[in-house]
């Protein structure tokens, strides 16, 4: 989903960093808020980081014979909140424009867009709306990391569909989820699984956290996690 | 049963990765999704206003770039995951003493 740079005319640079930056500065806002009422939030802060920067390292081969990578933006977005995530993609996006020329300075407004802000919100939609309708708590993030992981492709294909409606934004539109979001798909699916074992690892070592922050109650143990063993 | 429940989505992950590399070798040859894209939008006749201030020499540094930013994505999570799994087992000591 890395629009690369100067990928985008100016205009659509300067309409994707406006939509992008309020979702940014409230997500800095909130993490500084978190972060000064709950300290012992930071390392899980780090780790959800720390996820999505591994995620976006990684070139998948996908079944559909092309390649991509994935994205990680489920898990923090469920446990922060997603403009938590719209804060952290940002030094990730720009420290792969910067190393690798993988995304762009010009094009880290979209680039946020995409996986900070739609994906991450898709994701605790899920979430949420999982819980509601009695999913357990891997499902529920099963189904949220999906999601937030494709509709990452499915926004950066809107994305470059409006800004190259050749011949119209519709055929434009239709080509780039053709080479963004279907190759995706299996690869989404691998990251959600990912992301189950993660999620149930920090639950089975710090349920502390995760009832802090209203991911999972104090009454609705996950009865497949055992506490880790003596030796 | 975690750790089972845990080896069955560790092998259906490996499987969709395994899988392409193993039957559909032009996955691994092929560009990118993030490549095609922009070859895409080359073909209708945009061309670029601005560049990237640097782009790796080779694919080589760019495969080890990517491979750096993995390694200190993991290095963090092994770390605190350390850390936690230490003190969950502290915690559990001192609850089976006072037990």
């Amino acid at each position: 989903m890395h629009i690369m740079e100067g990928f985008l005319p100016w205009y659509w640079c300067v309409f994707w960093y406006a939509l992008a930056i309020p979702f940014i500065a409230h997500g800095v806002i909130r993490m500084k808020k978190i972060t000064a009422e709950n300290p012992e939030m930071k390392p899980l802060l780090a780790v959800c980081g720390a996820f999505i920067f591994i995620m976006s390292s990684l070139h998948v081969p996908s079944v559909t014979g092309s390649s991509s990578h994935p994205t990680g933006n489920g898990l923090g977005a469920v446990f922060f909140g997603a403009t938590v995530i719209s804060a952290i993609c940002v030094p990730i996006l720009i420290f792969q424009a910067l190393l690798m020329a993988h995304g762009g300075i010009t094009t880290l407004g979209a680039n946020d867009f995409s996986m900070g802000v739609v994906g991450p919100f898709c994701a605790v939609f899920v979430w949420k709306f999982g819980r509601k309708v009695g999913l357990g708590y891997s499902a529920a993030i099963f189904l949220a990391a999906f999601i937030g992981d494709w509709m990452t492709y499915v926004t950066a294909a809107t994305e470059l569909g409006m800004a190259f409606p050749i011949p119209t934004f519709e055929s434009a539109w239709i080509k780039m989820m053709i080479i963004y979001s279907y190759t995706q798909i299996p690869i989404s699916i691998a990251e959600s699984f990912l992301t189950v074992i993660i999620f149930e690892y920090i639950q089975k070592l710090r349920p502390d956290l995760l009832r802090r922050l209203n991911v999972i109650k104090t009454e609705e143990p996950n009865n497949s996690i055992k506490v880790p063993e003596v030796n | 049963m975690v750790e089972r429940r845990t080896t069955i989505m560790l092998l259906i992950i490996i499987a969709l990765i395994a899988y392409p590399l193993i039957f559909e070798s032009k996955a691994v040859s092929a560009p990118s999704s993030d490549d095609q894209g922009p070859a895409w939008i080359l073909s209708t006749g945009y061309i670029p206003w601005v560049h990237p201030i640097w782009t790796p020499p080779n694919s080589d540094m760019e495969a080890g770039l990517f491979a750096l930013q993995a390694a200190l994505g993991a290095g963090i999570m092994g770390y605190i995951f350390g850390i936690w799994h230490a003190q969950a087992r502290m915690r559990k000591k001192e609850e089976s003493k006072e037990v």
